[in-house]
């Protein structure tokens, strides 16, 4: 499998199959679409064509509409084999369509003319408005039509529907025609019945509930049908607000108050009168013998948007006006008063509307090359034969377009000797720059394949899709589609594939900028920030949610303020804090922070600070006093034995030459010259210890190769180990190794050790000496077996006087590994003591240098 | 027959001192502080003077530099005092040489005979200089080419062919360091594939024969971790 997914063969062969198979594919399912939505599926071969022919008629219809409209010639039609004769007639019914006289262009012979069959003839209507909007619309053929006045009123549907214009009026009166109580509009002379109308009564002033009533009118018993009565205390004063908008405007008038109308009995009986008093219509005329007749009334809302004047209001005869509201043919008034106190009237449109009527040609005759008819013949022709197996095309191209994506999908990013995801220079262009690229491409290849159908649509009818350059376009588009889509598998499978974005660099860029900004800068200037951000944000919000009155925002600027300033305050003592431990971290133990001015937290820490410096000092001067006074006292004990001691040698020496003839005397002058030599040794091993572990040494540091020093380690031991009968195996590389550290110290560790062995090793065994280079650091590594068992660990006997085999009765006093160690701390190196049994190890590890100097 | 002033505010150690150097024929002269040691060098022809650092009533530092002041007379320290230092400060005020004690009666024996040699026959003068073509003189080393001869103080020292020619390549170039390899080199005329031990224990052979004290050596100094030279 890794082979095949590697094979770039394979997945060329699998791109074709998938791109070709999906736009085949999706062209199949159009036409199945297409097919389906005609009805083709069920029909006849004759019965397809024919529709076919149909659709070519409307199309060879337009175009002639247009070439006479626009005085052209573009077709051929006769040639083409398109007949035609347009038209104009409101009554299709009344219309003879043999007589030429009523065409205004035509191109049917005299014998067409006379044979016409009106099953044969297909009407296509054409409307034109005043802006010059054409609108097509193919009718079927003539002599289909069983309902004639169901056309008619379509067409004038059509016509009113489609063809009015709103035109604004200023209305300039409220009318109210007293004969017959009715309230009207009065605009450019014309009066146009209040659709909606609200009486209210207000009794306020007595103490009383306002009352509104409801009332809509109806237009054929030219009436006000009563709606509702609505009481309401809570309405004080009438506003915009309080009344609802409907779609048909309000009148709206208030009927006064008099004593006379205050009178419960007088408003009883107006009240019934208002309510329709039992009758579906209210007659307002009642009210004319009331304290609520039309002369009392006062105050008038118009519409709810302004009181209207007296003079605007009028009091009018029925015989005086001339109600106009309905349009020819519509059933409902086309008018209403807008906001601006303006009366919306719709007015028709002038509009032209032609009829183009064809001729169907037969399908049995071979129709003209290059014809619409001609190619749609062809296209059913086509579309007929593979009607049945469209379905299983359809579904196997999805399942070969599906399964060779999948392996696509699989394979992407592999490559044949390659382990794991190969990225190609297109899978490391950053995504965007991908799919803005592409949707310009895919945005010209549709924009190509647009026009290509526009041009084809002239001789197809069959959809624009089967055109050769069209599916050319699609599968280009596909393909392009298919690279980024396999493209985005490689990028997911290579992992965090949003990392090669801009966005994602852009976001990256700037937190990585913000984060290095708000890092390097001081606490101080962070939390400055951060109240900054807080305040603006703050005052955003106040802004918005409208909050920010003049006080709150004073107060809040004065408490952003008080704020600001202690914890910056705060943030600075913080700082100081912070330098101060920093300097005492530094050793600078006199360092003392100021805490007068400080809070009381930071004060106390402050303080603590200060103390800690004194403590510290206090500690580190009595240690150092202490170790300089026990070096001192070593030293100057140690000249102090130094010089006895002198004396001892030299006479032990001088008896040692005397000429004694006593075995016993010579005995014991051995001894005393052994012992005397021991504790001078002693004398001066403890005056190096003491220097070496406090660190009173001079170091002078030079270049060793550390190869060179082996051997001459080896050549200033080689006899004394013959002594002992032990064999001494040093192992080096070839290359030299440089340290820096002091000769002389690091020969003494060594000296030290290799004494140790000389001293404690197993007589005739074998020590091995050797030099590594770990890493960066020299490691020299001495083993051998002890003659005596170890009963200590590595570290103890590092202490001062220990020695391993606590027995004490070989020379040696114990201070040898302990001055190694600290003469190897002195250096810089590290000392490891490793007992393993019998073995004893010490490793010895120091910092290489480089080069050859 | 040398004069050599002894001067310690220890008895017992002027008196052992005493001894010695009798024993090897020197007229000693003793003194137990600084101002006797001054009177004494005044009073006597003094050929060298031991002295003692750490004395009541005048110390060896200034007796130093008052016996400078008149005379170059060779001066040996003793004193208890070992470090680098108090060596320097000594050697940097006019001392010619510096014992420590606890010493060793063999090694301050030829420490003094070595510096009565040097300032009685060489007159005082720092004369490393080559006499005679064939001599290399080091110290009290005189490496003679023509005999094939090495002294030590006059007196011959039995070297093999090996040590002759290390000892020949090291004081052509007295202070130059040689590292094993490169003598190992320039004497067996071959390269040394890892045989530099060898030059090591020929190193320390001729310590042995050169050095009064072998673990501290005067002329023949090992420059740890990088080889071997000689110093006058």
């Amino acid at each position: 499998m890794n082979k095949i997914r590697g094979s770039f063969f394979i997945k060329l062969i699998a791109w074709a199959i998938c791109v070709s198979c999906a736009v085949t594919g999706i062209a199949a399912g159009i036409i199945a679409i297409w097919g389906d939505n005609q009805g083709y599926f069920d029909m006849s071969r004759e019965k397809q064509l024919e529709n076919a022919y149909i659709n070519a008629n409307a199309l060879y219809s337009l175009d002639a509409y247009n070439d006479m409209r626009f005085q052209k010639n573009t077709k051929q039609f006769e040639q083409e084999g398109f007949f035609y004769g347009i038209f104009q007639a409101d009554d299709i019914a009344e219309v003879d369509f043999k007589d030429r006289g009523i065409y205004t262009d035509t191109n049917m012979t005299e014998g067409q003319l006379q044979n016409i069959d009106a099953d044969k003839l297909y009407l296509y209507l054409v409307l034109e408005n005043a802006d010059g909007i054409k609108e097509g619309h193919m009718y079927g053929s003539a002599g289909d039509w069983s309902d004639l006045s169901s056309l008619q009123k379509t067409v004038s549907e059509l016509k009113n529907s489609k063809n009015i214009e709103w035109v604004g009026q200023y209305a300039d009166a409220i009318c109210y025609e007293r004969r017959n109580g009715i309230f009207y509009y009065r605009a450019n002379g014309y009066y146009y019945p209040a659709q909606n109308v609200s009486l209210y009564y207000d009794a306020s002033e007595s103490g009383d509930n306002y009352s509104e009533y409801n009332y809509t009118y109806n237009y054929e018993k030219k009436k006000y049908v009563f709606n509702y009565c609505n009481t309401d205390s809570e309405i004080s004063v009438i506003t915009y607000d309080d009344i609802e908008i409907g779609d048909i405007a309000n009148v709206v008038v208030v009927p006064g108050v008099d004593a006379e109308a205050t009178a419960a009995e007088a408003y009883d009986e107006a009240d019934k009168i208002l309510r329709g008093d039992g009758e579906k219509f209210v007659d307002f005329t009642r009210l004319d013998n009331t304290g609520f007749n039309y002369g009392n009334w006062q105050r008038l809302l118009f519409e709810q948007v302004r009181e209207i004047s007296a003079g605007e209001f009028e009091v009018i005869d029925a015989d005086a006006i001339e109600p106009k509201y309905f349009f020819d043919g519509l059933t409902m008034p086309d008018y209403f008063l807008d906001e601006n106190y303006t009366l919306q009237v719709a007015n028709p449109k002038d509009v032209k509307y032609f009829w183009i009527a064809s001729l169907l040609p037969d399908t049995t005759p071979v129709l003209p090359q290059g014809s619409r008819y001609a190619t749609a013949a062809k296209s059913i022709e086509l579309f007929y034969d593979c009607r049945d197996y469209l379905g299983g095309l359809i579904a196997s191209m999805i399942i070969m377009t599906l399964a060779s994506f999948a392996f696509l999908a699989y394979a992407a990013g592999h490559r044949r000797n390659k382990e794991g995801i190969a990225l190609t220079w297109f899978d490391k262009i950053p995504l965007e720059i991908i799919l803005t690229t592409a949707f310009f491409a895919e945005t010209l290849l549709a924009f190509a394949g647009v026009i290509m159908s526009r041009e084809w649509d002239k001789y197809n009818n069959f959809g624009s899709l089967l055109t050769p350059l069209m599916l050319l376009a699609a599968e280009a588009a596909g393909a392009i589609a298919l690279w980024i889509v396999l493209s985005f598998c490689v990028r997911v499978k290579n992992g965090k594939w949003w990392r090669n974005t801009i966005c994602y660099r852009m976001w990256n860029f700037v937190t990585k900028t913000i984060k290095g900004i708000y890092s390097n800068i001081s606490l101080l200037w962070k939390l400055l920030l951060i109240l900054f951000v807080k305040a603006l944000l703050e005052l955003f919000a106040m802004a918005a949610f409208g909050n920010g009155t003049g006080m709150i925002v004073f107060l809040w600027l004065i408490e952003t303020v008080v704020i600001a300033d202690m914890i910056c305050r705060a943030a600075v003592q913080i700082k100081e804090l912070d330098a101060a431990a920093e300097k005492m971290a530094e050793g600078n133990l006199s360092y003392k922070v100021d805490t007068k001015k400080m809070y009381s937290a930071c004060k106390k820490h402050g303080d603590n600070l200060n103390k800690i410096g004194d403590g510290m000092s206090k500690a580190v001067e009595e240690r150092l006093k202490s170790e300089r006074f026990k070096t001192e006292l070593i030293t100057n004990v140690s000249h102090d034995i130094k010089t006895p001691l002198t004396s001892i040698i030299n006479y032990v020496d001088l008896l040692g030459k005397q000429d004694l003839n006593n075995e016993k005397a010579r005995e014991y002058i051995e001894v005393l010259e052994r012992q005397s030599l021991k504790l001078k040794k002693l004398i001066e091993d403890l005056m190096e210890a003491s220097k070496a572990s406090t660190g009173n040494l001079a170091v002078n540091s030079e270049r060793l190769e550390l190869g060179v020093f082996l051997t001459q380690t080896v050549g200033e031991f080689e006899e004394k180990l013959a002594l002992t009968g032990l064999t001494l195996i040093v192992e080096k590389p070839d290359e030299p190794i440089h340290i820096m550290a002091d000769g002389r110290h690091l020969w003494r560790v060594v000296d030290n050790l290799m004494s140790n062995i000389c001293k404690y090793a197993q007589p005739s065994s074998r020590v091995y000496v050797n030099l590594e280079k770990e890493n960066d650091d020299a490691v020299i590594i001495f083993r051998n077996i002890s003659r005596y068992q170890l009963n200590i660990n590595g570290s103890d006997l590092t202490e001062r006087f220990m020695r391993g085999d606590k027995s004490r009765n070989t020379e040696g006093h114990g201070l040898g590994l302990s001055i190694a160690k600290s003469l190897m701390d002195l250096i810089g190196g590290e000392m490891e003591i490793v007992v393993d049994g019998d073995l004893f190890k010490v490793v010895l590890r120091v910092k290489t240098v480089e080069g050859n100097a | 027959m040398y004069n050599i002033l002894v001067c310690d505010d220890e008895k017992d150690i002027v008196s052992a001192l005493k001894i010695y150097l009798t024993s090897e024929g020197y007229m000693v002269y003793e003194a137990y502080n600084g101002e006797e040691a001054l009177a004494a060098v005044e009073k006597n022809e003094i050929h060298l003077v031991l002295m003692d650092v750490m004395m009541s009533v005048m110390d060896g530092i200034t007796a130093m530099v008052k016996l400078r002041e008149k005379s170059n007379v060779p001066v040996i320290l003793l004193t208890a005092k070992s470090e680098d230092t108090d060596k320097v400060l000594g050697l940097s005020i006019g001392a010619d040489d510096y014992v420590t004690k606890p010493f060793n009666p063999v090694e301050l024996r030829a420490r003094v005979k070595s510096q009565l040699r040097r300032y009685m026959q060489l007159g005082g003068n720092v004369a490393n200089a080559v006499s005679e073509t064939e001599t290399l003189v080091i110290g009290g080393i005189e490496l003679d080419d023509a005999k094939k001869e090495v002294t030590l103080d006059g007196e011959v020292a039995l070297l093999t062919p090996t040590e002759y020619d290390i000892l020949k390549l090291l004081m052509k170039n007295p202070g130059k360091v040689y590292s094993p390899a490169q003598i190992y080199g320039a004497v067996w005329n071959d390269n040394p594939y890892g045989t530099e031990n060898t030059v090591a224990v020929h190193i320390r052979h001729l310590r042995e024969k050169l050095e009064y004290n072998p673990a501290e050596p005067r002329y023949l100094k090992a420059v740890w971790g990088r080889g071997y030279k000689i110093v006058p």
